[in-house]
């Protein structure tokens, strides 16, 4: 009897795990499963690339003739957005087959907190981000694109994207764990797609129908683009990053409870 | 006599199942065309198909229209014909995936164990590509007819055009089906396909004249098939003198490359 009790306190007694260390874990472990998908790394980070080159190859004089500044700041800066919109899409695509498969399901049996799911989820998407982000600086720099403000602005320009991403990764975690989440999250790179062409940094505001300009001015990505552009070239900095973060507080508030409570479903269907 | 022969005929009246008797080319591929359609209009990319040109000619038309217009000439005019090839090519990246389904699926199987020539499920395919390039063109139709583009030429001139759109449409998408068949990711092939889809719409004479690219990309944008292509669509279309040797010999050389590639893919699923 009493060497039973011994052999069962050889196992360290059950403990629950912090917030910030079971967000992190899994954080890292969604990057390093998004870094083996093919689909999410040509979408987050290859496919930009590809785009920034396009658009300046074929549009960089058209649109720099139309006034507005240099157009490869405001390329650079949509395109970084755009990595964040469609990676966030192909990672809702991997978050299905997470809780198709049941792996939503086994993780949340785990004795930790289940905040740090989501918690973890955004951070990831964030690196996700920045990370492409960086990328992008790279191969815009041969193209024209200077850190007129130094680093310290540079990397707050890296810090843009990642902050628009979180805002973005919520309203698609709560579509993507709603009924079967594959076709809502197609229909969304629908108005993603519009989002890209229907904004400041592929041409100036002006360019656009006057009833269109206030949706073209004050959609979630113009005022991103401004403040990379603010951060790099040079105008104004601290008006578009309020207005982005805003926008990125304004989701989390609207769609943050609906993802919460999707995630739970989806990890307690099956 | 009689006694002997009566198990081919009247099987029917003895509880057994008719003789097997096999289904002929055009009824069955009626049936797998029918059924790959449903599926589509089902899934919601029927709509996409008309919806996707509807979209992209707004994206393109609407910021870039006041420059172009500045400069001299119909922008409408200019960008449908890019416009209705790009469709083109996202036909064949959905066809890759539909392909890729059916191979791994296990339709593929199921299919060919059924007494049906070997061909249908390849031609019910097709079918849908068919439908669908020509879901795309009402689409873009529509809404370049709606903002200025017009044909000026013969009936003859809009045939060509129609059917040029159709054609490089169906023969990307042969190449596309054999890929998503033998491929072992389709859902990633057809995210990579997007990649080449960029760079070919973008760096071709179809958004922009071949004036505005620096002088050492001009003469890749002049000759890749999507220049050549939009620009005998773009003849066509203004009934103009139009030089269609060109566009004539890729199609010819895409047909039969997917051709190629659709007895390929057949051969190394059989393998299998």
């Amino acid at each position: 009897m009493s060497e039973t009790m011994t052999t069962t306190q050889t196992w360290r007694p059950r403990r629950s795990v912090p917030l910030a260390a079971q967000s992190v874990v899994h954080a890292t472990a969604l990057l390093r499963s998004w870094s083996r998908d093919p689909g999410i790394v040509v979408q987050s980070l290859v496919f930009p690339a590809f785009m920034l080159l396009m658009f300046q190859l074929v549009l960089g004089k058209t649109v720099t003739s139309m006034g507005g500044g240099n157009s490869v700041y405001g390329n650079t800066g949509l395109v970084a957005l755009v990595g964040a919109l469609f990676g966030t899409l192909a990672t809702a695509i991997s978050l299905i087959h997470e809780r198709d498969s049941g792996l939503l399901s086994r993780m949340w049996t785990l004795p930790v907190p289940r905040s740090g799911f989501i918690a973890g989820r955004l951070a990831a998407e964030a690196v996700r981000a920045g990370i492409a982000t960086v990328v992008l600086f790279l191969v815009a720099v041969p193209l024209g694109f200077r850190f007129e403000h130094g680093i310290a602005a540079g990397i707050g320009a890296v810090l843009v994207p990642m902050i628009f991403g979180i805002g973005i990764a919520v309203p698609v975690i709560a579509l993507a764990t709603v009924a079967s989440g594959k076709q809502a999250v197609q229909q969304l790179g629908g108005l993603f797609l519009l989002l890209l062409f229907f904004n400041g940094g592929f041409a100036p505001v002006s360019e656009y129908p006057g009833w269109l300009q206030p949706v073209v001015r004050h959609q979630p990505m113009t005022p991103a683009i401004d403040a990379v552009r603010g951060l790099t070239e040079g105008g104004a900095i601290a008006a578009p990053l309020i207005t982005t973060v805003a926008w990125t507080v304004g989701l989390i508030a609207v769609f943050g409870p609906l993802a919460v409570r999707g995630y739970r479903r989806a990890a307690e269907s099956r | 006599m009689t006694a002997t022969l009566a198990p081919t005929t009247s099987t029917g009246s003895r509880g057994g199942s008719t003789a097997r008797t096999s289904v002929g080319l055009a009824a069955a591929t009626a049936t797998l065309a029918r059924q790959k359609v449903l599926a589509a209009v089902r899934s919601g990319d029927a709509v996409f198909a008309v919806l996707g040109p509807v979209v992209f000619f707004l994206c393109f038309y609407v910021p870039l229209h006041g420059q172009f217009e500045r400069a001299g000439g119909e922008y409408a005019q200019f960008l449908l014909p890019i416009i209705l090839l790009q469709a083109g090519i996202f036909t064949a990246i959905s066809a890759t995936e539909t392909a890729g389904y059916d191979a791994r699926a296990g339709v593929h199987e199921r299919v060919m164990s059924l007494p049906i020539p070997r061909v249908t499920p390849f031609l019910g395919r097709m079918a849908w590509v068919l439908t669908r390039m020509l879901l795309t063109l009402v689409g873009g139709l529509t809404i370049g007819y709606s903002l200025g583009f017009r044909f000026h030429g013969s009936i003859w001139h809009t045939a060509a055009f129609l059917a040029l759109v159709v054609v490089f449409g169906l023969a990307l998408s042969m190449l596309t089906d054999a890929v998503g068949t033998v491929g072992r990711d389709s859902v990633s092939i057809a995210s990579i396909l997007m990649i080449p889809q960029l760079i070919l719409v973008m760096a071709s004479t179809g958004l922009v004249p071949a004036e505005g690219f620096p002088g050492w990309a001009r003469p890749f944008v002049r000759n890749q098939p999507l220049s050549v292509f939009s620009d005998a669509l773009r003849g066509l279309a203004d009934g103009s003198g139009v030089d269609l040797t060109a566009a004539a010999i890729w199609s010819v050389g895409l047909l039969a490359a997917g051709s190629a590639a659709i007895v390929a893919a057949a051969r190394a699923q059989v393998k299998r």
